[in-house]
């Protein structure tokens, strides 16, 4: 890596969107402790959409590794950047509303947003495995405290617990399998790690390699909540904030599934001769983790319970498109990264609602949505445009990403894993379907009273979403593209194309 | 695999031998000195002799004493802030070749990430962090 002051310049410049983050956040927590609380959400979302529109106008058409080998900022660096600060935008909509409700101001949830957004991008953008590290755990130190948000409840409490035991835990995991990477080859940067000499020294020490291949790939299957290492995500989920849930389960995934692709892209260029043994466990862990997610989910009571379990299940159909794209050409990552800026969409706003219609039923049980849809017909009718998505109906945007990947599985040859997903998906359609049978099609009436008076914001982002599903179902293309003229100018596609000629 | 031990032995680790060396004449001195004195010198104990701390206070109660939560707060804002220390004495030994290479950039960047620091530094005492309530 060259150290010069060109290098320099060029970083200082594409740091600007980060900085915007950064800034934004000391700039709230000034705000709050001088207890300028009503601006708060306000300069969350300006300075979350500036470092948006920064990233994108300023983002370079080529792919470059800047920051001394550490960050990438060119590719698809700056739409990863985009779609991470639409997760937290979408998040800001209903957070104040549900804060207010819960009779909990806590404000100082608005600079840890921010921060996690920072840690997300830092570590989806990065270029070099320490980073990868550092903003993994910028991002998950910011998830911990929002799980044990409300520090009174005993349930928070134990979502907190949880959280952070085992996040711990699964991030020695990681950084063991980082060292061992850098004991063997000398070098944690992504790119140092992929040329002749580094590969040659890794295929040497096969056994080393491996492990360390192993350890990277549990960090980040938890961090997915992928299949064997699960078991955290209802627990947490149940404890969160609602709308912070939503946010945990779309913007950190998002962020984890680029990184992972990339890292397993480096990481299967390594092992080129004998390739597929990480496609293998990846596919493993989205066959268990769609089977599970699916039947698990189909059993639950709970709102806030069924949402993690059908969270887990679209992990599974993610890894199966990280699957696909790692067993061919890459060009199956713009799938998942299709699907997963969808599933921010819908699983934020399916969140949001039921955070909203929480404090008037007392808890988030299933039961109290009978019959819903004739106290407050168009509330209900929102929310079951959230479940369609997620279900994957055809005119919302949910079907176009499921598509996309499972299109992506059966061109990898996957015939089989897609057929699971498939059929898992069909299992998906019964419990989303089911609450919306439960809010319409019940004749028996025990939901308690429900009062629609609801404050704008929250409102004017269930609008916004419900119309955003409707628009990117009909026409996909209008994200498609962007994705495409990203990964156009992208060198993870070429190099992944020469090296499995 | 095989090719990793052998050679950090041979080359890398080889300055470190005599230093080994003393390490283990100095555990067997200081062990045999240790034992002689217990084993050669006389031994007549009473109860005085015998307690905790010969010429102190009787020890009541018990070592795991309960203490205030307030104690983690204090000891956890002593770290973070004592942290940044650690990130200076790097810059600060090779500020000479950075000022060389790269002007006042380096100067600035340290400015900056002191200027996040006393941003949580106001955070802190705004919020209370500090007072002993």
């Amino acid at each position: 890596m060259e150290f010069s002051l060109q290098n320099l310049s060029a970083s200082t410049q594409q740091s600007i969107p980060l900085l915007i983050l950064l800034l934004t956040g000391l700039v709230l927590m000034m705000l709050d402790s001088f207890k300028q609380r009503s601006s708060l959400p306000w300069v969350t979302a300006a300075g979350l959409a500036i470092s948006a529109i920064a990233a994108w106008v300023m983002g370079p058409d080529s792919s470059q590794i800047t920051f001394f080998g550490m960050m990438e900022t060119g590719g698809i660096a700056p739409l990863v950047h985009v779609f991470i600060c639409i997760s937290g935008l979408c998040t800001i909509f209903f957070l104040n509303d549900y804060l207010s409700r819960q009779g909990r101001l806590i404000d100082d949830v608005y600079a840890l947003i921010v921060f996690s957004v920072l840690g997300m991008i830092l570590m989806a953008n990065a270029n070099d495995l320490i980073m990868v590290f550092i903003g993994l755990e910028t991002m998950s130190m910011c998830l911990y405290i929002f799980a044990a948000l409300f520090k009174t409840e005993t349930r928070s409490n134990e979502a907190g617990l949880k959280y952070f035991l085992l996040g711990s835990f699964a991030s020695a995991f990681l950084l063991l399998g980082i060292s061992i990477i850098y004991g063997v080859t000398g070098t944690t940067n992504l790119n140092v790690l992929a040329t002749a000499d580094n590969i040659n020294v890794l295929q040497s020490n096969q056994a080393l390699f491996f492990t360390a291949g192993g350890l990277i790939l549990i960090g980040f299957l938890f961090k997915v909540a992928a299949f064997p290492f699960h078991s955290w995500t209802p627990d947490v989920y149940t404890g969160t904030p609602t709308p912070l849930a939503g946010f945990m389960a779309t913007g950190s995934k998002l962020a984890a599934f680029v990184i992972l692709g990339v890292i397993i892209h480096k990481l299967e260029l390594v092992s080129a001769p004998e390739n597929g043994k990480f496609v293998t466990v990846l596919g493993l862990a989205a066959l268990f983790t769609m089977i599970y997610g699916n039947i698990v989910a189909a059993r639950q009571q709970n709102m806030k319970r069924m949402l993690a379990y059908s969270s887990i299940a679209h992990t599974g159909y993610v890894l199966l498109g990280l699957c696909a794209a790692t067993a061919t050409d890459y060009i199956g990552f713009k799938a998942i990264i299709f699907y997963m800026f969808i599933y921010t969409l819908m699983n934020i706003g399916a969140f949001g609602m039921v955070g909203m219609a929480e404090r008037q039923f007392e808890d988030t049980d299933m039961e109290n949505w009978r019959g819903l849809g004739k106290k407050a017909p168009y509330f209900a009718a929102a929310l079951a445009v959230f479940l369609f998505s997620l279900a994957g109906i055809p005119p919302l945007a949910g079907f176009m990403g499921k598509y996309h990947v499972f299109i992506t599985a059966i061109r990898a040859d996957l015939v089989l894993l897609a057929t699971v997903g498939i059929l898992t998906s069909v299992i998906g359609a019964y419990y989303y379907i089911r609450v919306i049978v439960l809010m319409f099609f019940d004749s028996q009436d025990k939901s308690p009273e429900f009062n629609t008076n609801f404050s704008l914001v929250p409102v004017t982002g269930i609008v916004l979403l419900v119309a955003l599903i409707v628009l990117f179902g009909i026409f996909p293309s209008l994200i498609l593209n962007p994705i495409d003229q990203a990964f156009s100018v992208s060198d993870l596609v070429s190099t992944a194309v020469s090296a499995h000629p | 695999m095989e090719m990793y031990i052998p050679t950090l032995l041979s080359t890398d680790m080889l300055g470190y031998v005599p230093i080994f060396i003393l390490l283990l004449i100095a555990i067997f001195l200081s062990g045999l000195l240790t034992n002689l004195s217990w084993l050669l010198g006389p031994s007549r104990p009473d109860d005085i002799k015998a307690s905790v701390y010969e010429s102190g206070m009787d020890p009541v109660g018990t070592a795991h004493e309960r203490f205030s939560v307030k104690f983690y707060l204090v000891a956890m804002l002593f770290i973070l802030f004592d942290i940044e220390v650690v990130f200076m004495y790097p810059w600060a030994v090779q500020y000479k070749q950075l000022l060389l290479g790269y002007g006042w950039f380096p100067f600035i960047e340290m400015l900056v990430f002191v200027l996040i620091l006393f941003v949580g530094y106001i955070y802190v005492y705004k919020k209370g962090g500090l007072q002993w309530r």
